[in-house]
Parts: structure tokens; C-alpha cells; sequence
């Protein structure tokens, strides 16, 4: 008796193209992440100016010394603590360019001294013992994980290829919103990662991304490369859409 | 809150003596000083920076003080427990305490340290504080600047109280055993706060506290116990310098491959399975409605 053959047919169809399908989607998010000779570094990280040291302090002000009272003279200059600056930590972060828009948390450090990273290959993590866009200056370091074993790809999958002036907009804990513009994008061996330059506290506000990339090698310690993108705050007047919101510092 | 048992075998306790006063701080800046107002180091011009804890209790001979380097004044109006900081040029100094008011012109000094080196680019502390008999003293420890590994903070720990010796627990276990008077101890340790106490040494009689205690990331957190066991008056002072953390070791994100191993991951395996199943049922039918 004739019944509905062709629905039989369909779901025939559709499961073969599962079968066949799915490991070879597998198999093409692989081929992206094989190899990161096709990822040119480009642009530049901001630095300091030449012969600016990280680590200079300034200098006290160098006043004549006060006088306590009349006839005493004074040695030594006060150093009044360091004003601390309560961090406003972002809590998500949303790159158009990518369609990504994900949720933030704050991380810290590994046993090995290494960066933690959020598990859920969805959300980043915010490096909670560097600079924060309140600070108004050094790095706002952000790191996620290129992608799952068993979650498939991250957030920050695609991050390499983010291009010179792409968006990148970062809402913090306050409410408040801070729009960075990218100014280099580099791929650099994982130990030859410069930590120093790009989890610095102090040196010119900027917001800093990290994944891996490149060969993975199965038996060693994954990804051989970081993929490093840098930007900076979007002044107002240089973008062509509203300016930036303003915020109290 | 930090599981500090989890950490105490990574940190190792290191124990200092004091530098006694009188004589030379010894040079211990290797690189980069992170203490504040650091001066830029050329040629031989180098400040110092230089902190004074008044940590002599009120009712011993020193309630409120002037101190002196030779004729200069260093501190005004000091009181019991205060703790200040300067930049001071590298030279040698004769450090003088008067009671207040009181000065090298016609005072008597309360204590006196004379010929204290104090070198350029040196991160030190200067004590006035009670011995382990009672009687007043002065103390200079040299603090440690050197590099705090990134999630880390430094915890100095330091006996100038008239006590006997103490053991210094963080969270219930004990980080310092028998910890003497003026002697000092280290650690690093991972950064968070902690539940601090100061007990007699051996023994669960509380001498301080407990008091909440956060290290900051990339501090070097200075604990002072002072005061008279005696007059019941121990407390804690804090000095904390910052700006000594390293930048992490690196950015391991990775996760896992989708190409990790020959196997295939979860998804993957799942909607295969689906198309199998979808399939074998799917050809099953066909073939019935062939037959």
C-alpha cells in the first residue's frame, strides 16, 4: 500500500547528509585553526615614547624642603600613598565585525603562573590583577579560548581576523560603555609572548585581546601561537557613528 | 577567600635578622625598584626611600616625638603606631628621636642611632619599638622590592613587640613558627584575604588579633607586631608597598582543539549517530514500502 513514501525518502536524505555532514563540518572548523601561516601580523601596538621607562616613577616634587615651624630646617620629602582607583571591570565585550558578543568574567592566575581562562569557550575572562578602563592608562587584557574540544569554536575563534580600525565596544560593571578602534593584530610564537608589554599597568590606555592559534600539537601543549589583538579608545569625532559616551573618571 | 593551607607548600617562609641600627643598609635593589618615588638612578645621585614606624607604645617614654637626621628634622609630631614615609638623598645619617618639641639644640635624645648608611635606590624601614626586655630600640629593616610572581602578593611579617616569641598563623595554620623579637619573616604567597593571628609561640593563646588581612596582588604587605605584653597593648601596624607584580607567564588558549585527537568530539559523534539511526529507520521504511 502506497503510504507517504516520499517523506521516508526525505528523512533518508537528511540523515546521510547528517552523517556525512556533521564530520566534515568538523573537519572544515579544523582546517581554519591548522595553520596561521595565512595570518600576517599587522599595525602596531602603542608604546612608549623612546627612552620612556615602564617602570620610572615620578620623581617627588623636588621643593624646597618645608619647614615645620620657624628656624627648623626639614630632610626628606612626604610620599603620600598611591590613590587607588576602583577598577570598573568589563563584564561583556561585542565585535560587530565578527557578529561576537560575549560575556566577561574576571580571571586570575594559574598554579603554572599562566593566565586563567574561562572553561565555557563562550564567555571570556578579564585579567582582574591588570589595568581596567578606570585606571586611564596601561592594558584592559582580555583572553578567551580559541575553541572547545567538546564545545567546538569560542568566542574569540575568529579574532585574527579582525582588521586595522575595526570596533570593538566593551560594557563595564558601572553600566558604562568604551569603544575601542584596533590598531595591530600580531600571531607570535606562545613563549615568545611579550608579557611584559601587554599586561603592563601603566603606558598608553589600551584594550588587549588574546586566543591561540596555528598548529596544534596534540601531544605537547596545544596551540603553538598567540593571536594578539590591540586597540585603543575611540576618541571622540574620529568615528562615523555617535560619539562616545561620556563617562566619569 | 584564598585556601592559604592549598598555597603553603608552594610558599617558602624566609627568615631575616634585622639590620641593626648603626649599622650599613646593605645595597639590596637588583633592577628595578618599584617602590614609590623612585628617583631615576643616574650617576651617583640616588634617593632613598626611606619609612619610620613609631611602634613604642604610649606610656613608655615616647608618646608623641620629633625625629632627626643630625640637624634636620625627619618627622614632626610622631605618635604611637604612625608610620611615614620619605624620599631621602643616599648619604649617612645620625637618626636622633627627641620628644616632642625638643630637638638637637639643647634636647636629650629619647634614641639614637648614629652613621646609618642609607644607599641610593634602598627601600628601608626604621623602628622605634620595644625589645623583647621592654626597653625602647631602634630597628631598620630593609625592605624587599624585588619582583612579586604575577597572582602573588609578599607578606613580611615583623616581631617589635616586648613579647616572647609568637608563631603568625593565616587562616588557622601557622606560616611563621617562633618568630622572635626583632626578627622578620617572608613569604609569598597568593594574593586574597586572609584571617591573620598572632599566637604565643607552640601554643593556641591568642597574643593579636584575629584581623582581616589583604594582600593585594603585587604588594609587599609589612606586618608590624608591637606594643608591651606586659602594659596589654599589643597591636598590628601594616605597611604596604605596591607596584611589585610580573606579568603572567602566558595566555595558554587553547582549550582544546576541535582537531585534539583522532576522536571525534561530542557534537560531532552525536549528530552522526542521529543521521544513522535517522537513516537505518528511514531505508527500513523505503524498502517496506517496496516490498
Amino acid at each position: 500500500m502506497m503510504r507517504r513514501p516520499r517523506p521516508a525518502i526525505v528523512v533518508l536524505i537528511g540523515s546521510l547528509m547528517l552523517l556525512v555532514g556533521a564530520p566534515v563540518a568538523w573537519a572544515g572548523l579544523v582546517a581554519v585553526g591548522d595553520s596561521a601561516e595565512s595570518v600576517e601580523s599587522v599595525g602596531e601596538r602603542p608604546g612608549l615614547a623612546i627612552g620612556q621607562s615602564v617602570d620610572a616613577a615620578p620623581e617627588p616634587a623636588s621643593a624646597a624642603p618645608n619647614v615645620a615651624g620657624p628656624d627648623v630646617e626639614r630632610i626628606g620629602i612626604p610620599v603620600e600613598p598611591r590613590a587607588v582607583i576602583a577598577p570598573n571591570a568589563p563584564v561583556s565585550v561585542a565585535i560587530d565585525e565578527l557578529g561576537v558578543r560575549a560575556p566577561v568574567d574576571p580571571v586570575g592566575i594559574y598554579e603554572d603562573g599562566s593566565v586563567e581562562i574561562p572553561e565555557d569557550v563562550s564567555r571570556v575572562g578579564w585579567y582582574r590583577f591588570g589595568s581596567d578602563p578606570a585606571q586611564g592608562e596601561g592594558s584592559t587584557v582580555i583572553v578567551g579560548h580559541r575553541d572547545g574540544f567538546d564545545q567546538g569554536a569560542g568566542a574569540f575563534y575568529s579574532i585574527a581576523g579582525l582588521d586595522m580600525g575595526d570596533a570593538i565596544e566593551v560594557e563595564l560593571a558601572d553600566g558604562s560603555l568604551r569603544d575601542y578602534e584596533v590598531v595591530a593584530r600580531e600571531v607570535v610564537a606562545k613563549n615568545l609572548l611579550p608579557t611584559s608589554d601587554l599586561f603592563a599597568e601603566n603606558g598608553p590606555e589600551r584594550l588587549t585581546l588574546i586566543s591561540c592559534i596555528g598548529y596544534f600539537d596534540r601531544d605537547g601543549d596545544g596551540y603553538r601561537e598567540n593571536v594578539v589583538v590591540t586597540a585603543v579608545p575611540l576618541v571622540v569625532g574620529e568615528a562615523d557613528g555617535e560619539p562616545r559616551e561620556e563617562v566619569a573618571s | 577567600m584564598e585556601d592559604f593551607q592549598r598555597s603553603a607548600g608552594r610558599s617558602s617562609v624566609r627568615r631575616g635578622a634585622v639590620a641593626v641600627a648603626a649599622l650599613a643598609l646593605p645595597l639590596a635593589v637588583a633592577g628595578f625598584a618599584a617602590g614609590p618615588a623612585m628617583a631615576d638612578g643616574h650617576g651617583g645621585d640616588m634617593d632613598a626611600t626611606v619609612s619610620v614606624l613609631h611602634g613604642i607604645p604610649e606610656g613608655a617614654g615616647a608618646d608623641v616625638v620629633d625625629v632627626y637626621a643630625g640637624d634636620a628634622m625627619l618627622i614632626d609630631n610622631f605618635t604611637p603606631g604612625s608610620l611615614e614615609t620619605l624620599v631621602v638623598p643616599e648619604g649617612t645619617y645620625d637618626l636622633a628621636v627627641y620628644a616632642d618639641g625638643e630637638g638637637p639644640d639643647g634636647g636629650t635624645a629619647v634614641l639614637e642611632a648614629a652613621g646609618v648608611e642609607v644607599p641610593g635606590g634602598a627601600n628601608a624601614t626604621v623602628t622605634a619599638n620595644l625589645d623583647a626586655d621592654g626597653n625602647a630600640a631602634l630597628n631598620v629593616f630593609v625592605n624587599d622590592i624585588s619582583e612579586v610572581a604575577a597572582g602573588d602578593a609578599r607578606l613580611t611579617v615583623r616581631h617589635l613587640a616586648a613579647a616572647p616569641a609568637v608563631d603568625i598563623r593565616a587562616d588557622g595554620a601557622v606560616l611563621v613558627e617562633n618568630l622572635v623579637n626583632p626578627e622578620e619573616a617572608i613569604a609569598d604567597v597568593p594574593a586574597g584575604s586572609y584571617t591573620a593571628d598572632v599566637v604565643l609561640q607552640g601554643t593556641d593563646t591568642v597574643a593579636i588579633g584575629p584581623a582581616d588581612l589583604s594582600l593585594g596582588e603585587g604588594t609587599n604587605t609589612i606586618v608590624y607586631a608591637w606594643g608591651s605584653a606586659e602594659a596589654g597593648n599589643l597591636a598590628l601596624a601594616v605597611q604596604v608597598i605596591d607596584g611589585l607584580d610580573g606579568a603572567p607567564a602566558g595566555v595558554a588558549a587553547g582549550g582544546g582543539s576541535t582537531a585534539a585527537t583522532g576522536q571525534l568530539p561530542a557534537w560531532t559523534a552525536g549528530l552522526m549517530a542521529l543521521g544513522a539511526l535517522g537513516a537505518m529507520g528511514a531505508m527500513a521504511r523505503v524498502a517496506r514500502q517496496r516490498a
